[in-house]
């Protein structure tokens, strides 16, 4: 449950960080995610579209239908410039929360 | 893939109040992302039957994924809700100014509305859209039922009197209007509808409001008498009423979920269109008050029996029910 409610609050930093290196499709970054944090992360996989969406409408990345390896259509999420600097800001603010976490939680470490 | 795909995507479809372009973009990136999911089931042993199900719940509800959709394509934020209260708050300055009984400021107005709504319909009717809309079609609306009359009118007087109160000429202008109307107000509808029936209910909403302030003037004597003392009294009442659907359509435009913006409108709208009642008609009894709340209600509501969406998704819910 806890685990759900991070992944909530994070679920647009973690898509902006995964987009940074590369442009990639939905079930592409579904993959992405579980291969990068172990399979630490699960989700609906539906629920990832309207995040995508929203970062788009917010202009932070930017979508285009083209064909895949496997030479299907997909639409392809690629980070904008706008992106990169929110991706920053967040990484930032990320660093600053879990330092004072750990200083909290994990006194004298 | 399946039956069980096939009413995935039926759910998914009936539920999506998007615009027509995202809505094919999201029913292909869905489908291809099952597609491809399937596929990867089926490569690790698992049955074709069991790996669409598997696929399918991995994807998640399609009313919930409908729902986060509609809340990130039909909601609007700053800038764009500015836009979508500017009609509103321009009637409310016509009102609170005076300015409705020059016609040159009337002309002014319309042409604003008809002007917005046309750049907004070429660029495929962005979220705040529907208030231009809805001032756009006052003209056509408004003119369609006096030419309704007119012509009703004078067919009446030709078969009684046998004399025609227009020249033939005039008739034939009037009567060809109305058609022609009717095509602009259905075209409008029709495209809107393909978004979301709310958006036509939005649009709506200053029908109401212009039409009991129409029937006060029409009450002390008609629009075009030179004493309109008592009218422009009530002016201020006017422009506090299209304040109050500016700030109500602020409100709706910030909206994501779409059960609430229906609970919104019935629940403020009508109460509105009762107060502007009895503004205008001090005498007016509980049975007009109960009139304006109903019709009221029944225009923004009536939309939904014109949407295709809404339609072919109580369909298929009502067939899921039976089967």
């Amino acid at each position: 449950m806890y685990q759900n409610e991070l992944l909530k609050g994070s679920t647009e930093a973690l898509l902006l960080a995964l987009l940074d290196g590369e442009a990639m499709y939905g079930y592409q970054i579904v993959r992405e995610m579980e291969r990068r944090s172990e399979g630490y992360f699960r989700f609906k996989e539906g629920t990832l579209y309207p995040a995508l969406h929203r970062l788009e409408k917010a202009k932070l990345v930017v979508g285009s239908w083209a064909d895949s390896a496997t030479g299907q259509q997909r639409r392809y999420y690629a980070i904008t410039a706008a992106g990169k600097r929110a991706l920053e800001a967040r990484h930032r603010e990320w660093q600053s929360f879990s330092k004072a976490v750990s200083l909290v939680m994990e006194p004298g470490s | 893939m399946g039956d069980a795909t096939f009413r995935y995507f039926a759910a998914l479809w009936g539920s999506l109040h998007v615009n027509p372009r995202t809505r094919s973009d999201v029913l292909y990136e869905a489908y291809g992302h099952l597609e491809e999911r399937t596929r990867e089931l089926a490569h690790e042993g698992v049955s074709a039957e069991a790996a669409e199900h598997q696929a399918l719940a991995d994807f998640g509800d399609p009313r919930e994924i409908a729902q986060a959709y509609y809340s990130v394509h039909a909601t609007t934020r700053g800038r764009d809700t500015l836009f979508a209260v500017l009609p509103h708050i321009g009637i409310a300055a016509m009102f609170r100014f005076h300015l409705w009984v020059e016609l040159f400021w009337v002309a002014v107005a319309v042409s604003i509305a008809v002007a917005t709504a046309t750049a907004a319909w070429r660029r495929g009717l962005p979220n705040w859209t529907a208030p231009w809309l809805g001032y756009a079609l006052v003209l056509p609306a408004m003119t369609w039922v006096v030419a309704a009359v007119v012509v009703g009118y004078g067919a009446w007087a030709f078969i009684s009197g046998g004399t025609p109160p227009l020249s033939l000429a005039m008739y034939i202008a009037v009567a060809t209007w109305i058609p022609v109307a009717t095509i602009i107000i259905l075209t409008i509808a029709r495209r809107t509808l393909s978004y979301d029936w709310l958006v036509i209910s939005l649009a709506s909403l200053p029908l109401p409001f212009l039409s009991a302030w129409l029937f006060m003037l029409h009450w002390q004597g008609g629009v075009l008498i030179p004493d309109r003392v008592r009218a422009l009294e009530m002016d201020t009442v006017t422009a506090l009423v299209f304040l109050a659907l500016a700030g109500f359509t602020a409100l709706f435009m910030r909206i994501g979920r779409r059960s609430w913006r229906l609970v919104l409108i019935l629940a403020l709208v009508p109460p509105l269109a009762a107060i502007a009642t009895l503004k205008y008609h001090a005498a007016a009894d509980l049975a007009t008050v109960i009139g304006a709340i109903v019709l009221t209600a029944v225009l923004l509501v009536s939309p939904v029996l014109l949407d295709p969406v809404d339609r072919a998704s109580l369909r298929l819910r009502r067939r899921d029910a039976t089967s």
